[in-house]
């Protein structure tokens, strides 16, 4: 699995403040891009009461974060926070939905630019206080502070409420705020932290989720018990939670097959047909295997170049080098969730021919040679640039190889340091606008290409008044995408949980994050 | 020797690549944000100052603060150690519960079949990486049976026994094969010399000789290349705890060094290099009291 890391957005939230006119609520599904989630061996459907308690050990390999909302760049970060410190609303394990989280429901009315939440009957805080108005204006302080996603709430300009009903006001309309209110970036917090300093508070954190923390540390176990003070008596179902990092591969399947363990986040499609089928989780396929092309130097600066590669790579070699959990790329942004359109074209397929003609037209004809670099900490890379190798070489274009450790390329992959960098990416929230945040944030997936037109395209996006307008858009950026080749998607696939087949109500989103108090154990 | 290996712990870290600041911030922070950072943690000073304030921070025993955690290092690593520490107390005792009699064996059965024996268990014990040792109990002994958890660390003094059995016998199967030669050679090399002829003379026999004379006598080099395998153990350590998801500083390495956490990967190395000084000091030590021919200089 690979880090998302966060969402910048406050430059086009700030901007978005001079888009105006109707919109409409960005959270009703369409249906039509909604393939559900594959559950092998799983009831999603919970049985209240059945599931007994006991302890759930879920085992991850990513080292958790920390505490700070901002900060979270891990999915097992985000995995954790949510239960801990719950955000008004969760997203739905289709990716496009949105359903209640601390708030039961929600009336979002763009024309009078007014979201009014109306809090679970209980909704407490772990200490006991309730949940209210001053907590959520409190929370967006902290959250709008973030150096990393601050911003992405500059929408609302007010929080107000009183007793159960939170009314937040905007000061213009935004069809990407409530996927934004969903994720667990936007957790309520205690106003003034619950009477700690903030210090103390991200070292013993408190929320109004189905659990608290009992130990915690980063990059050890994390415990999390129920929460005597949480709006829904029934959940959590389990009487405790560990999270376990476990680092070593073959650990994490020992664990899981003795019972240790009873999910194994985010596997590696490299080593899930090692797991009983039964056992491996698939969810919704998602997550675009990509590379950028570095466009502000030669020799993808020349986009007939840039085209060459597109039709140069051999999407059915990795589809096939990749398995069954990857399948031929759709497009460049990240499939099933909310108003996910298709190009209006088809996406590149290999044409040895046309790449060659393309290189003869172009400013590298008779052969060139690009740097590609990646996470040599990542199999599934490992594996597919091997594969970019050889296809380009056809074509003669010379690919020196760079494994780097994860900071490392981390850096230059951000810094935009290098021809060509490989990279998956998937969603944190249900709404196309996250894929298309985070191309903008990346410089266009690493390549360094113009984001102006992007920029603009989802500000219209943020103000369509229709899904389908919306999804217009989306289409416009698939084909943008086709056109310049500053990045290529060069497969889309799932993202995989080991469960044991006897837990109840495990559901993930297609980007493999679920909700921890839905489950139980089962028989 | 200390301060040289703070200075190239120093020195290693400050040439890996990354920006800190970048860790700290976030990757997507932005540029007013890292060098926010940059100058709260001093990193646009010289090297040479930088180093200054390390090795001050050092003396008063400060090891810094983790750039994840915003904890002391210190702590992190004090969280960590009891499991370590439990690890190596337990592979060593299991190292010399194995090593010791078989070498002695070995050593008084020369060039028999028992002698053989030994040393192609310690052939097999050397050719197994610990990894790979670790993962085949794992599958044969902890699965099957049930006797042993898979991984982790217990709460109660029997969990965790039962725990760091598997761990510690994985460490242990790798590091006899050297206690067992050594003490072998030694023990044999000592029963050929004038005094142990001269003991026998007058009557010295069978187990007295070997216990009093012989055994006393092949400690030293036993001891010392003891000292080296727990040099070895530490680092062992880092491939056992990860194999069997023990929480010790071992996985406190990886963990901290897969994140880029900077001040932790510094605080581990610093206290690995640390234990193995410490280590031979006290072998030294020990093998002095054994042989009063050995004198330590001052």
């Amino acid at each position: 699995m690979r880090r998302r890391t966060g969402i910048i957005v406050f430059v086009l939230m700030a901007l978005l403040a001079g888009a105006c006119g109707d919109s409409t609520d960005g959270t009703e599904a369409t249906g039509d891009t909604a393939t559900g989630t594959t559950q092998p061996g799983t009831d999603a459907t919970v049985a209240p009461g059945d599931e007994g308690g006991g302890t759930l050990t879920a085992v991850r390999f990513e080292s958790f974060d920390g505490w700070v909302l901002d900060s979270a760049a891990a999915y097992s970060s985000y995995q954790t926070h949510q239960a801990v410190i719950e955000p008004l609303m969760r997203f739905g394990a289709d990716g496009q939905s949105i359903e209640p989280g601390l708030a039961e429901s929600w009336d979002y009315d763009p024309d009078g630019l007014t979201i009014t939440f109306t809090l679970h009957e209980g909704a407490r805080f772990s200490n006991g206080d309730p949940v209210t108005a001053e907590d959520v204006a409190f929370s967006l302080g902290i959250w709008n502070a973030g150096p990393n996603f601050g911003g992405s709430w500059d929408a609302i300009v007010g929080v107000t409420g009183e007793g159960r009903e939170i009314v937040m006001e905007l000061a213009y309309p935004d069809n990407t705020l409530m996927a934004v209110l969903a994720s667990s970036i936007s957790g309520i917090m205690p106003m003034d932290f619950g009477g700690m300093t903030e210090d103390e508070y991200y070292n013993n954190p408190i929320g109004a989720g189905a659990f608290v923390v009992d130990e915690w540390s980063i990059g050890g176990r994390i415990i999390l018990t129920p929460n005597e003070f949480y709006y829904d008596p029934e959940r959590p179902y389990v009487d405790e939670l560990i999270l376990d990092v476990v680092t070593d591969e073959t650990e994490r399947q020992i664990l899981f097959d003795s019972g240790e363990a009873q999910i194994i986040e985010y596997l590696s499609p490299t080593v899930a047909p090692q797991y009983d089928p039964a056992d491996v989780y698939v969810c919704t396929v998602h997550s675009v295997e990509h590379i950028g092309l570095n466009v502000l130097r030669p020799p993808f600066d020349d986009l007939l170049v840039r085209q060459a590669v597109a039709y140069a790579i051999d999407y059915e070699a990795i589809d096939a080098a990749l398995g069954e959990y990857f399948g031929l790329p759709s497009g460049i942004l990240s499939p099933n969730i909310l108003n996910w359109a298709p190009p209006s074209k088809p996406y590149f397929r290999r044409n040895l021919d046309m790449a060659n003609d393309l290189l003869a037209q172009s400013s590298a004809a008779g052969g060139t040679s690009a740097e590609l670099i990646y996470d040599a900490g990542n199999a599934l890379d490992t594996l597919v640039v091997q594969i970019i190798q050889a296809n380009l070489a056809e074509i003669g274009i010379d690919v020196s190889l760079s494994a780097l450790e994860t900071g490392a390329f981390l850096d230059r992959a951000f810094s935009i340091d290098a021809d060509m960098t490989i990279w998956n990416y998937g969603a944190i929230s249900p709404n196309i606008s996250d894929p298309m945040i985070w191309i903008y944030a990346t410089g266009w997936l690493f390549s360094g290409f113009e984001t102006d037109t992007l920029f603009d395209q989802f500000l219209a996006y943020a103000d369509a008044a229709t899904n389908e307008d919306m999804q217009a858009i989306v289409t416009e950026i698939q084909d943008g995408a086709i056109d310049e080749a500053a990045a290529i998607a060069v497969a889309e696939g799932s993202y995989l949980h080991a469960v044991n087949q006897n837990l109840t109500g495990f559901a993930s989103a297609p980007w493999g994050l679920y909700y921890y108090d839905t489950i139980g154990l089962g028989g | 020797m200390l301060f040289g290996i703070v200075l190239v712990v120093f020195l290693v870290l400050q040439i890996t690549p990354g920006d800190p600041a970048r860790q700290i911030a976030g990757l997507r922070a932005s540029e007013a944000d890292l060098e926010e950072v940059r100058q709260e943690l001093g990193l646009n000073d010289p090297v040479i100052a930088q180093y200054g304030r390390y090795v001050g921070n050092l003396l008063q025993g400060d090891l810094g603060y983790s750039y994840k955690s915003r904890k002391p290092v210190a702590d992190i690593i004090g969280d960590r150690i009891s499991v370590t520490v439990w690890l190596l107390t337990t592979g060593v005792l299991m190292t010399l519960l194995i090593s010791v009699p078989l070498g002695v064996v070995a050593a008084l059965r020369k060039d028999r079949v028992a002698d053989h024996a030994i040393r192609g268990f310690g052939l097999l014990g050397l050719s197994m990486p610990a990894f790979w040792t670790g993962v085949i109990l794992l599958l044969l002994v902890a699965l099957p049976t049930g006797w042993f958890p898979a991984g982790g660390f217990g709460d109660t003094f029997g969990e965790k026994l039962r725990a760091i059995f598997l761990p510690a016998l994985t460490l242990a199967i790798g590091s006899s094969p050297f206690i067992i030669r050594g003490l072998r050679a030694a023990m044999i090399s000592v029963m050929e010399s004038d005094y142990i002829s001269t003991a026998r003379s007058v009557g010295v026999a069978g187990g007295r000789l070997v216990r009093r004379f012989v055994l006393r006598n092949a400690a030293g080099p036993g001891v010392t290349l003891l000292a080296i395998e727990i040099g070895y153990l530490l680092f062992g350590a880092v491939v056992i705890e990860t194999t069997f998801a023990l929480p010790g500083v071992g996985q406190g390495l990886v963990i901290a060094a897969q994140g880029r956490d900077l001040p932790s990967v510094q605080g581990y190395t610093l206290l690995f290099a640390l234990v193995v000084v410490a280590v031979y000091l006290l072998s030294d030590v020990v093998t002095a009291m054994l042989d009063p021919r050995v004198e330590i200089d001052t």
